[in-house]
């Protein structure tokens, strides 16, 4: 199923772009044309390959999250990486055109890995305070909490300052979307995601043990303080990665795991991939709606919400059998 | 401190401050173990047996034992064959009481030579924190058989519950954690003890009950 959105993505996106809309017959003919060519390797492939590494990261990202938070609520941008990220590139951003008179994306992925960084190192170093440590898990969520609000904060001072053409740049970011990214922020990204992903291949017995709670999990032999660190740097760099490529992206995160434990279970690998695989394909519908609409682009953080959210509920409404009612 | 903080310091998860005294499991200092290594000899298993993230409990149980080496043979010891295939959040509190107590003994006999499959907990311990609450009396009853036969295995075994009677009928020693102190009693025929007839006593007047030496099953 991958495969076809994928390559239904590409096609139509190139589709679009090259203002044949939903002529697909078109579009593969024209297929051989040098110009057409360029266009697709230089905009297209690069978009919807970012839009596939964006989906695994928060597909991932979410259910580890989900396991080691001990929280079914926990979303990848809960731990405050992505808003801290996408902020300082966002910053980054106004002050390069600022200083330069034009917008660079090399800027944006140099000053939001900064924030990433910044947030990652700030939450290794305050989770290992000695009042943190003694809420267990639910000090992450709250440190989280904590950072996400000063970045809302920041972020509403924004708007009352800004003039109205970063204004509106800053709405639309906010609301998470694809830029078209050069090959080498791609590559950036996947070395991000591939070394934040070893770092969770190495835990995956350990992330397993946590489904028994933190105690039981120590009495296994989790080191939990290690486990600590190693999760928080893995989906500081997965979201990194995606941060560089598309912003804040909400919800992908938090309900991509639900969907895949229904069908696959708890245990953590297999979990893993199949999250991953749902973010994506989550995210390519999106980007696929989003990009038909060319003329006035949605973003795709609002067409994810969109999606996901009736979506979800109507999956809630088929979970399980039900026979019998509870008084509350 | 309560009886659960007293497991977690026992346990090396809450460490305490320097000059309040030691851990020691097998003359080393608790807290300097490696957390893998002590997890070979020491298991504990807390009040709350659920689990997050529902799954098999065959599943479940791969966690502790990948190869599925012990499943079989302790799941049939344990009665719990037949649970082996449902969803653990389906299970009862008794059976889910099993299946926990089986989980830990796993732990504790995965790390082991196959060879001798008799004797081969002695050296090791199990640290339990209120098992029986929330259990059935039958459940009660076969939860501490279990726990029995497990010490004749070589278990060291540590309990934290807060009815006497069954301890006494049950445990070779009882530390009783009365009036904040820890008072230690070994000796079962405990009223002909003159050394503890104060804390007898004083246990009388505070509960309002003494230490019955038989109990009886309601069933």
């Amino acid at each position: 199923m991958m495969a076809i959105l994928f390559f239904l993505d590409l096609l139509l996106s190139l589709s679009f772009s090259l203002g044949f809309n939903f002529d697909l017959k078109k579009i593969i003919l024209e297929f051989l044309n040098p110009l057409v060519l360029k266009i697709f390797w230089v905009l297209i492939l690069p978009h919807v390959l970012s839009v596939i590494l964006v989906g695994l990261s928060l597909g991932v990202s979410g259910a580890v999250l989900q396991i080691f938070l001990q929280n079914a609520l926990a979303d990848p941008g809960l731990i405050g990486v992505s808003a801290g990220g996408s902020l300082f590139g966002f910053f980054g951003s106004l002050l390069f055109k600022f200083f330069y008179q034009s917008l660079s994306i090399f800027a944006y992925a140099f000053f939001s890995l900064m924030g990433v960084f910044a947030v990652m190192f700030f939450l290794l170093k305050l989770s290992m305070n000695l009042r943190i440590n003694k809420l267990g898990v639910a000090g992450i969520i709250l440190l989280g909490l904590g950072l996400n609000t000063c970045f809302s904060a920041v972020m509403s001072l924004l708007v009352v300052f800004l003039n109205q053409e970063n204004l509106s740049a800053l709405m639309i970011w906010g609301l998470g979307d694809f830029q078209t990214p050069s090959y080498w922020i791609l590559l950036m990204a996947v070395g991000f995601m591939i070394v934040g992903l070893s770092f969770l291949i190495l835990n995956i017995n350990n992330l397993d043990k946590l489904n028994f709670g933190s105690r039981a999990a120590f009495s296994m032999g989790v080191d939990l303080r290690k486990l600590k660190k190693s999760i928080l740097v893995a989906v500081s760099l997965m979201m990194g990665g995606a941060v560089i490529l598309a912003g804040p992206i909400g919800f992908v995160g938090l309900l991509s795991p639900h969907f895949a434990r229904f069908f696959v279970g708890a245990k953590v690998k297999i979990l893993l991939i199949t999250s991953g695989f749902f973010g994506v394909i989550w995210l390519l519908l999106a980007d696929l709606i989003s990009g038909s609409l060319m003329a006035g682009r949605i973003p795709v953080g609002v067409i994810c919400a969109l999606l996901g959210g009736p979506v979800f509920i109507l999956f809630l409404l088929r979970l399980g059998n039900v026979k019998s009612a509870r008084a509350d | 401190m309560g009886k659960s903080s007293f497991l977690d310091v026992l346990s090396g998860f809450i460490k305490l401050e320097k000059n309040k005294g030691e851990v020691l499991l097998n003359k080393k200092n608790i807290l300097n173990w490696d957390v893998k290594k002590k997890s070979e000899y020491l298991a504990y298993l807390s009040q709350s047996q659920d689990v997050l993230f529902d799954e098999l409990v065959r599943e479940l149980l791969k966690v502790v034992d990948p190869e599925e080496k012990l499943i079989e043979s302790l799941g049939k010891e344990f009665n719990v064959l037949n649970l082996l295939d449902r969803n653990f959040h389906s299970l009862s509190g008794g059976e889910k009481a099993r299946v926990s107590l089986l989980r830990v003994i796993l732990q504790l006999k995965i790390s082991r030579d196959q060879k001798d499959l008799k004797k081969d907990l002695s050296g090791r311990y199990l640290l339990l924190d209120e098992p029986l609450a929330h259990l059935d009396q039958i459940y009660q009853k076969d939860f501490l058989s279990c726990l029995l036969k497990l010490k004749q295995e070589g278990l060291g075994i540590l309990i934290a519950m807060h009815d006497l009677n069954l301890a006494w009928n049950y445990a070779d020693r009882l530390l009783i954690y009365f009036d904040g102190n820890l008072h230690e009693c070994e000796n079962k025929n405990i009223e002909k003890d003159k050394a503890q007839e104060g804390l007898i006593n004083k246990i009388k007047d505070f509960y309002g009950v003494s230490l019955k030496q038989e109990v009886s099953w309601s069933f």
